[in-house]
């Protein structure tokens, strides 16, 4: 490290803030190697939706009813390219893929891939309401977890054990006897108002929550002891500015990390919420069409799902690299 | 005038209130107004203590079991969070040892400086950028209006020490508080940090407490010393004094401890044994046990003789032949 002779030349202390070239090249290198994790990731996800889909039965046979004749059956095979070799179907449905190319409901008749995003918006929605619940609720209970006295500390804790051990579909259950059966504030089930929205978010949050505030108060605890929250109250900061200025924030990056891998277990949940509220996500018809052998639909809906989780997980790193400028220069 | 510390009868302990670990026994320490301390000794010998406990800083479990500390006339033990938040920062500055752990990673530099002011003046951290770049500018930074906006691990060791300095003397404190604020860094840059504290502190007629077992750096900034040993402040006295004419044992060991370029020596006047660690601090003088000159009555506590312009706290004081090494030291302060 050269630090100048003369104390006000100090060469080589940093590089200047915005290195032109180097870091736009950096940028898209890292776009490009994104890019490559994408596809990978997409491709894994089609071949084993492929192959698994083709394991659970003969399309064939659902299409063309119990009652056909053998040689009905066959024409049905040979009209959906299922007399093919495996390794011809699969390159087939690839190639389909790629030309986004689902094939139509079996039901419908409309297109698979249209059928599976128009649900899309409607979960899109539930996994925001969540996520913003378990942020909102979260961050304060880890706190409290944290920092709260020992009795605040044991109600918060034991609650969050609670939340993390009763199942999803279990809560949906007392969620729907207590406030639609009992009390009747809220529908049991539906979807499209605000309304039908609060007991699937609730369900679908409570396990959230915990995590969050289980991650915020490890966070913490690992920040607790940094030289520089000393130094922000030697400043002249309060206690709480210490806190949710400096001590929050840098137990933060974590936490993100966490919620983002967090929203793909989430999806999961939302299929088991969905189906409990009849609420008209992609999750419900995903599993609407697995109960009918729709299989355009599964597949649309499978990779349209699987589009979604890598995209949040892109979307999380970059938020990361906003969130700690350490990371940005780290891993190029 | 107004000292701009006293610290009287200052006692520390940590750790289960039944079974306390004491950290510090009974310090006092005047830091006059316009006038640098050095608070030298081995680690755990308690100075670091002394200086953030007195501050309110020493962290969960550590707690002042009795004594005073005032800055400039102002009351801190016992005293509310309002008026320790308006004394850290405003009347105190503190420098830390670590510069790169204690800056916040986060945050850009310039608005780290930015909030101590707004956390004193008021109004938005935006608004307080021209004196952000002053104080840069003041500590030495080069290209302060550019750096302002970096992070800290795109600084140097060197200018990250600037920045927390530059940090603590963003309200123009009466007194500056820094600890070890040179150990941390490399041996090129510590003479310019030390330039940077000393302009502060001479050029300014600024006080300062400097907490640090480098008795050159000492010898360079501080009109006064203090040495602690076991807890407790064992010599007290202006830095040529104490250099010249060490009264304490301990004090004698420690400068003649001192590798010295110039002196020729072969060997190191190493002193024999350990610091003692808290909560086995020997009863009597603490430090009879690796005391070169220390008798029967040392098992009983030494009483304080004043001296000259200081004290110190031995049953035999100054009763050792001056070492070459401290003689050596003359030159020097």
């Amino acid at each position: 490290m050269t630090e100048g002779v003369v104390a006000s030349v100090d060469p080589g202390a940093t590089a200047p803030p915005s290195a032109g070239r180097g870091r736009r090249g950096r940028r898209a290198r890292r776009l490009g190697a994104m890019t490559v994790r994408l596809l990978l990731t997409l491709l894994g996800l089609l071949t084993l939706l492929f192959f698994l889909v083709r394991l659970s039965g003969d399309p064939a046979g659902v299409l063309a009813g119990p009652s056909a004749t053998p040689q009905q059956l066959e024409a049905v095979r040979a009209g959906l390219g299922l007399d093919e070799p495996l390794l011809a179907q699969y390159a087939a449905f690839l190639g389909d893929v790629v030309r986004l190319d689902f094939g139509t409901s079996v039901f419908s008749g409309e297109s698979a891939l249209g059928t599976a995003l128009g649900a899309l918006p409607a979960t899109l929605v539930l996994l925001v309401t969540t996520m913003l619940v378990s942020v909102a609720v979260g961050i304060p209970c880890g706190v409290l977890l944290d920092r709260g006295g020992r009795v605040t500390r044991a109600v918060v804790g034991t609650s969050m054990t609670l939340a993390q051990a009763v199942p999803t579909f279990v809560l949906g259950i007392l969620l729907i006897y207590l406030f639609a059966v009992r009390l009747g504030w809220l529908p049991a089930f539906g979807s499209g108002t605000a309304a039908t929205l609060v007991m699937p978010t609730l369900a679908l949050a409570t396990f959230a929550i915990a995590r969050t505030a289980r991650m915020v108060a490890a966070e913490l605890e690992q920040v607790e002891d940094q030289d520089f929250l000393r130094t922000a109250a030697a400043k002249g900061a309060s206690t709480r500015r210490v806190l949710w200025r400096h001590a929050l924030p840098n137990a933060f990056p974590a936490v993100a990390a966490a919620l983002v891998v967090e929203i793909s277990y989430l999806i999961s949940g939302a299929v088991v919420v969905e189906v409990l509220f009849a609420y008209d996500g992609i999750g419900k018809e995903l599993v609407d069409a697995i109960f009918a052998r729709d299989y355009p639909v599964v597949q649309a809906c499978v990779f349209v799902i699987g589009v979604f989780v890598v995209v949040v997980n892109v979307v999380g790193d970059g938020l990361l690299r906003a969130l700690d400028p350490r990371i940005a220069r780290a891993r190029a | 005038m107004t000292a701009a510390l006293e610290i009287d009868d200052l006692w520390v302990e940590a750790g289960d209130p039944d079974d306390p670990l004491v950290l510090v026994r009974g310090v006092s320490l005047t830091v006059a107004a316009a006038s640098v301390v050095g608070l030298v000794g081995e680690s755990g010998s308690g100075k670091t203590v002394t200086c953030m406990a007195s501050l309110g800083l020493a962290g969960r479990g550590v707690r002042i079991t009795g004594g005073s500390v005032r800055a400039q006339g102002i009351e801190l033990v016992g005293a509310d969070e309002r008026t320790l938040m308006r004394v850290r920062g405003g009347v105190v500055g503190t420098v830390f040892q670590d510069p790169l752990s204690s800056l916040n990673p986060l945050q850009r530099i310039g608005d780290q400086i930015a909030e101590a002011v707004m956390l004193h003046h008021g109004g938005r951290r935006r608004s307080h950028h021209a004196r952000v770049v002053e104080l840069l500018a003041k500590v030495g930074v080069p290209a302060p209006e550019q750096r302002a906006r970096a992070y800290p691990h795109e600084l140097s060791g060197g200018l990250r020490q600037r920045v927390a300095i530059a940090m603590a003397l963003a309200n123009d404190p009466a007194l500056l508080v820094a600890d070890e604020p040179t150990t941390a860094l490399d041996v090129t840059v510590q003479a310019q940090v030390l330039d940077v504290i000393r302009s502060a502190t001479r050029d300014e007629a600024r006080s300062a407490l400097i907490v640090t077992h480098d008795l050159g750096l000492v010898a360079e900034v501080a009109d006064r010393v203090a040495v602690m040993y076991a807890g407790q402040i064992v010599e007290e006295g202006p830095v040529a004094s104490v250099f010249q004419d060490p009264q304490h044992p301990y004090t004698r060991g420690l400068l003649a401890s001192r590798p010295v370029l110039a002196a020729g020596r072969r060997r190191l006047g190493a002193m024999v044994g350990r610091p003692p660690l808290p909560g086995s601090w020997p009863a009597g003088c603490a430090f009879a046990p690796r005391c070169p000159v220390a008798t029967g009555a040392c098992g009983e506590a030494p009483p304080i003789r004043t001296s000259d312009q200081g004290w110190s706290r031995c049953w035999h004081p100054g009763s050792g032949e001056t070492t070459a090494t401290s003689r050596a030291e003359e030159g020097a302060a």
